[in-house]
């Protein structure tokens, strides 16, 4: 069994400056014991439609 | 198990968005989801029926985390009980995220984000001028 040994020694910062946590992300002071983070992000190029038209299937209003 | 106390004599924080969260002091478990369909459309005509959630298998995949094959035998120990922090900036804080001081047990932050754009007419042709 792998055997995983951390000492924590005195911190002390003067000043922790992030412009964005984007999704999914933790900016975390303190201890903790499970961290899960997952994130899909889709933005690909056939997302883009091009066309004058919204189609006609979607474009019906829902009765 | 023994954790270690925050001080953090600062926060700045603008913003935070759907399903974040912004956490003063110690918590025991959180789970936060955001599911986001994001439609930019050159004219904001929009109808109930379209772009919904189950069009898209991105909402619908399941995501899971790889499991350990291996268990680990953690030992931490903390010479000095406190975390010191004069200031932390973050002003913007997306969804399913979170800003923490102070301890906790289990976190997990799952978001899935899908963006669309739609444009009515195809750029204009420049000829290699533009």
């Amino acid at each position: 069994m792998m055997r995983y040994q951390v000492i924590n020694e005195a911190i002390c910062v003067r000043k922790v400056s992030v412009s964005a946590l984007s999704s999914a992300a933790s900016l975390f002071i303190g201890d903790t014991q499970t961290v899960d983070l997952r994130a899909i992000y889709e933005t690909p190029p056939e997302k883009m439609i091009v066309g004058a038209s919204i189609p006609i299937d979607t474009a019906l209003p829902a009765s | 198990m023994y954790r270690r106390t925050s001080h953090v004599h600062k926060l700045d924080v603008l913003s935070v968005d759907t399903s974040s969260v912004l956490q003063i002091g110690d918590s025991r478990q959180i789970d936060a989801v955001a599911n986001i369909l994001a439609v930019q459309r050159e004219q904001a005509i929009f109808y109930e029926n379209e772009f919904m959630f189950e069009d898209y298998s991105v909402f619908s995949v399941p995501l899971t985390p790889p499991s350990l094959v291996d268990p680990i035998c953690i030992d931490t120990f903390h010479d000095c009980p406190y975390i010191f922090i004069r200031k932390v900036e973050v002003p913007f804080v997306a969804g399913a995220s979170i800003v923490h001081l102070g301890s906790n047990e289990s976190i997990t932050l799952e978001t899935r984000v899908v963006n669309i754009r739609h444009l009515f007419q195809d750029e204009p042709n420049t000829r290699g001028r533009g």
